[in-house]
């Protein structure tokens, strides 16, 4: 049998208690070497709904925006001053350490993991859409998504959908890959990742990983999630 | 009424039955009331404290942010000068207005310990909200609750609910943006005509459950006339009808069931506990061949709240703010008592429902 392109919630569960539990054995399969995109996670569910689990890390960061980078190094006097007059441009003027709460949760609509987060500085600020456009998380899309002040709505959307959307076509024109929603079990408001195509880029790894060898044991289904940690960490930078 | 055409007439809205009509219309022009208050220790000195609430009877179907250029007009004539921003603290600022009520109903019978009296009108405390002057710098909001923001959110639950109900999201996607937006601007307007002549183009319709049963109005069976393209109706109907984004199965059940209640995959559907998380899963229009009904769905997904016969029920459902029935069929629920955005609403309040 072939692997499925989507999950059940139970079928999520399983996947998602293996592999924190494989992770923490330091048996997970073909993540060796990145390991800090497996590290860290802990299961967790619901205190009366049980069957309602999610996965939960926190990552403490320091948010660099690409193009302060650029100011901050300079050497130039010229170039320094010119910097500072360019201020008003910079959303993140300066180092920032912030702290990331990601989740992975099921999504019961579309049947698949979704990656959730929040971003807060030191004060409990939420950081703003702009600025996390900017940083090094999304620096792996950022040619293939619009940054949002240019869409002037407070989602990102696919650059290249958007272009389709003047058209009125494209099968995800005018909906956005990272736009607020409530976290599926804990309720709360989180930025939700919705990459493009992540079932149908599953599938063909696992095709050819496993071919038509699916039995859907839970080995299989770690493997699943693996193989979804893999497409999501090839548009963020989860190893930050 | 004026909305019970025949099928002979143009515009998809005329095509459909009274009763489903009827219960659209009921939904859109529900209202609930709102006190609106300025936070107190924001006012500016010197105001008068005696004008800082607002009332108004909002529509069930709309969201707060819509609200706010209303509300912000009249407060601004007593209280406000016209630097102040306004924002409303709520977390879920982009739930519609009537779901944040009801959701306040049975969050409330959680706490209350004094049960109505016998005989009194469904609650009809107003919805206590507090605005915001000032955006303090520990903020806890992501997003400012804007009407770009709820469009957006609006936007996201339409595609959902599309998703939900047919695997895919052709329907919704399909759609030009001129209907994006028109969609979004008769909620604006609060124009029901102009709404649903959009929705209905992605709205699940409530024809009969039996798929061979298709009324044609040549009084001949759908399947003896040519076989109907994906984007023409059967092949009377007027040709001002608006068509429909194309359906994914060509070979598919005849045209007029295609996008019908009974054949959607699963109705779009949570459920809303006091102070439990909101839940969400699969809801199939039907269970062993017969229409899945609000009491079989409570008894699968709250067993403990609705336990099997002869044990009573220990709590009770609320959609659009009404008691709902046990044999209400999702399928119906779904085509007819939604939201705007396409979304069943299932709020569950404990012990006994308020009269």
């Amino acid at each position: 049998m072939k692997a499925p392109s989507v999950l059940s919630r139970d079928e999520f569960n399983l996947a998602a208690e293996g592999f924190v539990r494989g992770s923490q054995r330091g048996t997970t399969r073909e993540l060796d070497l990145r390991s800090t995109i497996t590290d860290g996670w802990s299961w967790k569910k619901h205190s009366s709904f049980t069957h309602l689990c999610y996965l939960h890390r926190s990552r403490r960061t320091a948010l660099v925006p690409e193009h302060d980078k650029e100011t901050e190094y300079q050497d130039d006097m010229e170039d320094q001053i010119q910097s500072e007059f360019d201020a008003s441009e910079a959303v993140v003027p300066e180092l920032r350490v912030v702290t990331m709460q990601q989740y992975v949760a099921w999504s019961a609509t579309y049947q698949l993991p979704g990656f959730y987060f929040t971003m807060h500085d030191a004060s409990g600020t939420p950081v703003p859409l702009e600025t996390i456009y900017r940083s090094a998380f999304f620096q792996k899309s950022r040619s293939m998504i619009a940054p949002p002040e240019t869409t002037g709505i407070p989602a990102i959307f696919d650059r290249t959908q958007r272009d389709q959307s003047r058209l009125g076509g494209g099968d995800n024109a005018q909906f956005p890959v990272l736009a607020q929603g409530d976290h599926p079990v804990l309720g709360t408001p989180c930025w939700v990742f919705h990459p493009c195509e992540t079932s149908a880029a599953i599938r063909e790894i696992l095709d050819e990983l496993v071919g038509d060898g699916w039995t859907g044991s839970e080995g299989d289904l770690v493997r699943w999630l693996e193989t979804w940690f893999m497409v999501l960490s090839s548009v963020v930078d989860l190893r930050l | 009424m004026s909305y019970a055409n025949g099928p002979m007439r143009g515009g998809a809205p005329s095509q459909t039955p009274a009763a489903t009509s009827l219960f659209r219309r009921l939904v859109w022009e529900g209202t609930v009331p709102l006190e609106i208050k300025i936070d107190s220790k924001e006012l500016p000195a010197g105001s008068d404290r005696g004008l800082e609430c607002y009332y108004i009877q909002a529509p069930r179907i709309s969201y707060l942010p819509l609200l706010l250029p209303d509300i912000k007009k009249h407060l601004t004539d007593l209280v406000l000068d016209e630097t102040n921003a306004g924002i409303l603290k709520e977390d879920d600022w982009h739930w519609p207005i009537g779901l944040l009520y009801d959701y306040n109903t049975i969050s409330h019978g959680l706490h209350s310990t004094i049960p109505p009296l016998p005989g009194t009108s469904t609650p009809t405390q107003p919805l206590r909200l507090t605005l915001h002057l000032v955006s303090p710098p520990l903020d806890k909001l992501l997003l400012t609750p804007s009407p770009e923001s709820c469009k957006l959110s609006y936007m996201g639950q339409l595609k959902e609910a599309d998703f939900l109900r047919w695997g895919n999201t052709k329907r919704v996607t399909g759609l030009r943006k001129q209907d994006h937006d028109g969609l979004w601007e008769s909620l604006k307007n609060h124009n029901f005509d102009d709404f649903w002549r959009i929705a209905s183009k992605i709205f699940p319709t409530t024809t009969p459950l039996s798929p061979n049963a298709s009324p044609n109005p040549n009084g001949t069976s759908t399947f003896a006339s040519p076989p109907p393209t994906a984007l023409s109706l059967p092949p009377n109907s007027s040709t001002l009808s608006p068509s429909r984004p194309p359906s994914t199965d060509p070979s598919g059940p005849p045209v007029a069931d295609r996008d019908g209640a009974y054949t959607v995959r699963s109705v779009p559907v949570r459920i809303y506990l006091p102070d439990g998380p909101v839940l969400q899963d699969l809801v199939p229009p039907l269970v062993d061949e017969r229409a899945h009904t609000l009491r079989q769905f409570l008894r699968t997904h709250l067993p403990l709240l609705f336990p099997p016969p002869p044990s009573q029920p220990q709590a009770y459902a609320l959609v659009q703010g009404v008691v709902c029935p046990g044999d209400a069929e999702m399928a119906w629920l779904g085509a007819c008592m939604a939201g705007a955005d396409g979304w069943v609403n299932v709020c569950i309040g404990l012990g006994r429902p308020p009269r």
